[in-house]
């Protein structure tokens, strides 16, 4: 069998797990491995993590087994195993499909294809600064997001219900259109999202630079008919000086070669190689560290949820204190694909430019389950913690549940406050016990007879307790006045942060 | 990119080969025990909860050992305010029984607002001058008015003119506003746990409190206990939540060396930023004491408080931070002028 043969295989293979995993993620119809492990496996994740943090979280490890095969035998990861690379590789323009000059020219090595290391050296400063933006490209993080905020929506709303909840999304269709892009792109050229942009594709360039096994092509037999060119997704210039780093072993070039010239090999003296180092002169590594500190600098003192919480950055329980959260999330979407009332959503610019994409709850959608934990079991990076039953909901020895924020009755929109109807929704929904929502009976006002008399009516009112309220968002998701609520949650007075409180915090509530 | 096998031009013999395959392999092992050895250093299966240890540290004591017969509190009235203060002083042994040589004091004065000294929002510009004055003159090393004003610092120290009468009598004016000016101090207290306290209060040796006598609307009255809600930072509007507790559990860890009252006028009325002259009367007094209950439950009569109105003054007496009820010989009472 041709190792192309093979590698498409494997190919198929992995995205078809990809695809399977991350729809039934989260679902109860069978219980697999989450899709997290192709972020698990992806080094870029851990790297970036450990520069922000100092901490490479539990499954994260995992990204040393890429790192060891980029290292035996170069970029395999893009052809073979990265979903993203598989759909850029199937959504790439064939070489049969224009003039054998023109195939050449699309593979050709261009000097925009350096911008990827760019990319990678302004994200990694960024994140030894502590704000982790790699997910923002992450071909891994990318690609979940997607599935997760646009394509699972999609099928579901056809008709495909592998989530119990309606899925309506906070920003989908803006996710899915950037999917789309970078999936119509390769149509013009190859690979232009793995070639130009992608993050992790240089980080193991950069490691490909020390594979022990690489394409080698023999001058002897080589007739310089610039085949292997044409067929190369990498643009790796395999009818010259190999560029190692551009590689992504795809092995057309040795499928195609007519004179069985180019070959895979660990001894240089067969290879007779000539190995052009990534594309990444001192001048262009200075510069693109100094974007990274530019764009932190910008961030840093620009207002976002990291130094002025923000009502609506609400986020899910074990959710790291803000700092530290926005050091790991990589906006992957895995919470938000397994939550089961579709309420946590991916933020717009409620948590910062910092927080674009990364987990709020969207209580208009689906509230947050008070005993629910699954967010945190599926988080990659630790961004929110693994919680057990006893820490979220308060049992001893813990004591204090987890709170993500807290309700507020607006009297103005409230029915029995403001109208004078019957409602307390909220009050009978309260999941807290007791209840963090009380009522208090009241004679209100209606308006005049006509004969003059005032006419009055006895409701029930809401209360708010914020010592009992734990921000779960129950009262404002099923709060008949549709549009903005009758009782809002802010994120005010939720536990992971010491600022964000409106009570005074001290011994007294020990 | 440097180091690896790099160009390799082929031909060569097999022992070429060989160390140039060996040479390759040596840069691939480097590389993957790099990275192996940071994931091994860097590894965290668990994500643990980091506990809110909140390292505190705790104030110095500024109070000192008077000579016997020292009264606790000299009241002073009459119609100078600076005679009053030299006279309430000197009944409470001199102002050198307080203050060293080589002492670096601070003093607290109230200057939170954007008022003139007519307004009787801030303390009296001349009583903060001469404290200032006084403490140099008894050999302080340097004397620092410090405060965390409610508006923009700039216009309360010009509108009050404490800090032209500080700068004019030798002292230096601190007015932090950064978080990294302040620090926690543990207050082990009822409700509070840590709170951050200006800095600059754990480089001194004497801490003065001169606060202004004024009507509050939550505390009733402002005095000296509810003065150190100028000293400390954080989200101190939390305090209003229980202020009484709040305000006791601060000066339970905040025991100045000396308070001076400025009661020379009264804020009678909208307090505490006032702004109208009609809210204002004399009060024509200074109290000068090394116990700071005894000078604020002093200083109720004149604001026509009564002492069951005021609960810090009694939550802080209940808790033995200081004393409501003095004997003949700890309380001098004066009169100064005709």
């Amino acid at each position: 069998m041709q190792p192309q043969t093979i590698r498409r295989i494997f190919a198929g293979f992995f995205l078809t797990t990809f695809v399977v995993l991350s729809a039934l993620m989260g679902t109860q119809i069978v219980r697999v491995y989450p899709a997290t492990i192709f972020l698990e496996l992806d080094p870029l994740h851990g790297l970036a993590t450990v520069l922000a943090t100092g901490v490479l979280f539990s499954g994260l490890v995992l990204g040393l087994i890429v790192v060891g095969l980029t290292l035996v035998v170069g970029r395999a990861w893009c052809s073979w195993i990265c979903p993203l690379g598989i759909l850029q590789d199937c959504a790439s323009i064939k070489p049969k499909d224009t003039s054998d000059r023109a195939a050449r020219l699309r593979n050709r090595y261009r000097s925009i294809y350096h911008l990827k290391y760019g990319v990678l050296i302004a994200f990694l400063v960024l994140a030894a600064f502590g704000v982790t933006q790699t997910g923002l490209l992450d071909p891994m993080a990318l690609l979940l997001r997607s599935v997760v905020s646009s394509f699972l929506p999609l099928i579901n709303h056809a008709g495909v219900h592998l989530d119990p909840a309606s899925r309506l999304t906070w920003g989908g269709v803006f996710i899915g259109l950037i999917l789309v892009v970078i999936l119509v792109l390769p149509r013009f050229l190859p690979r232009t999202f793995c070639r130009v942009l992608c993050p992790l594709g240089a980080l193991l360039g950069l490691v490909a630079k020390f594979s022990i096994f690489r394409i080698w092509r023999d001058e002897k037999k080589c007739t310089h008919c610039g085949a292997c060119q044409r067929a190369c997704q990498g643009a790796c210039d395999p009818h010259t000086n190999l560029r190692v780093s551009e590689c992504t072993l795809c092995f057309n070039c040795m499928a195609v070669c007519p004179e069985g010239a180019i070959g895979f090999a660990a001894l240089p003296s067969r290879a007779r190689e000539n190995v052009a180092s990534p594309d990444l002169s001192r001048r262009r590594a200075l510069a693109a560290g100094g974007a990274g500190v530019a764009s932190y600098a910008l961030l840093a003192t620009s207002v976002s949820s990291r130094n002025r919480p923000h009502p609506k950055a609400i986020r899910p329980p074990g959710a790291l204190a803000e700092k530290d959260f926005l050091a790991k999330c990589i906006k992957c979407g895995a919470c938000m694909k397994v939550c089961p009332t579709g309420g946590l959503q991916p933020a717009a610019l409620e948590a910062g430019f910092e927080g674009l994409w990364t987990p709020i709850m969207v209580n208009e959608i689906g509230y947050c389950e008070p005993n629910c934990t699954r967010c945190g079991r599926h988080c990659p990076t630790g961004a929110i913690r693994p919680l057990t039953h006893a820490q979220r909901v308060g049992l001893p020895p813990e004591n204090s549940p987890i709170r993500i924020g807290t309700a507020f009755v607006d009297r103005g929109r409230c029915l029995p406050w403001a109208n004078g109807i019957t409602c307390i929704v909220c009050e009978e929904v309260c999941p807290v016990s007791p209840k963090a929502i009380v009522v208090e009976e009241a004679e209100v006002f209606l308006g005049h007879t006509r004969s003059g008399e005032v006419h009055t009516t006895k409701v029930l009112r809401p209360y708010v307790n914020p010592t009992r309220c734990i921000g779960c968002g129950v009262c404002e998701n099923h709060c008949p006045v549709q549009g903005k609520r009758g009782i809002r949650v802010s994120s005010v007075g939720e536990s992971r942060s010491r600022e964000n409180q409106i009570l005074l915090i001290g011994r007294h509530r020990d | 990119m440097s180091g690896s096998s790099g160009s390799d031009g082929g031909g060569g013999g097999g022992g070429g080969d060989r160390r140039t395959f060996l040479k390759r392999v040596g840069y691939t092992a480097l590389v993957g025990a790099g990275f192996g050895a940071g994931a091994l250093v860097t590894y965290d299966g668990t994500n643990p909860v980091k506990p809110h240890v909140i390292k505190g540290k705790r104030l110095p004591m500024y109070q000192v050992v008077v000579a016997q017969g020292t009264p606790r509190v000299a009241v002073s009235r009459g119609a100078d305010t600076l005679a009053n203060l030299h006279a309430a002083l000197k009944a409470m042994g001199g102002i050198e029984q307080f203050i060293k040589r080589g002492d670096r004091v601070v003093l607290k004065p109230n200057a939170a607002f954007d008022r003139t000294p007519g307004q009787a929002a801030n303390t009296s510009p001349e009583v903060v001058g001469e404290v200032t004055r006084l403490c140099l003159r008894a050999g302080a090393q340097r004397v620092t008015v410090a405060e965390n004003t409610l508006f923009d610092p700039g216009r309360c120290m010009e509108s009050s003119g404490i800090d032209a009468a500080v700068r004019k009598a030798g002292g230096k004016v601190h007015l932090p506003k950064k978080d990294n000016q302040y620090a926690e101090a543990i207050i082990d207290g009822l409700v509070l746990d840590t709170w951050p306290v200006m800095k600059i209060f754990w480089e001194a040796d004497k801490v003065i409190n001169l606060p202004t006598a004024k009507h509050h609307r939550l505390a009733r009255v402002s005095l000296g206990m509810k003065n150190w809600m100028g000293a400390i930072g954080g989200q101190r509007r939390k305090w209003h939540q229980k202020l009484d507790l709040t305000v006791t559990d601060m000066a339970a860890v905040m025991q100045p060396t000396l308070t001076i009252l400025d009661a020379s006028r009264l804020l009678m009325r909208h307090g505490p930023t006032g702004g109208r002259l009609s809210d204002v009367k004399r009060g024509d007094t200074i109290i000068v004491g090394r116990d700071q209950v005894a000078v604020d439950s002093l200083a109720l009569p004149l604001l026509g408080a009564a002492l069951t109105e005021v609960r810090q003054i009694g939550q802080a007496a209940r808790r033995g931070v200081g004393r409501i009820h003095l004997t003949d010989s700890e309380l001098v009472e004066l009169k100064t002028g005709a």
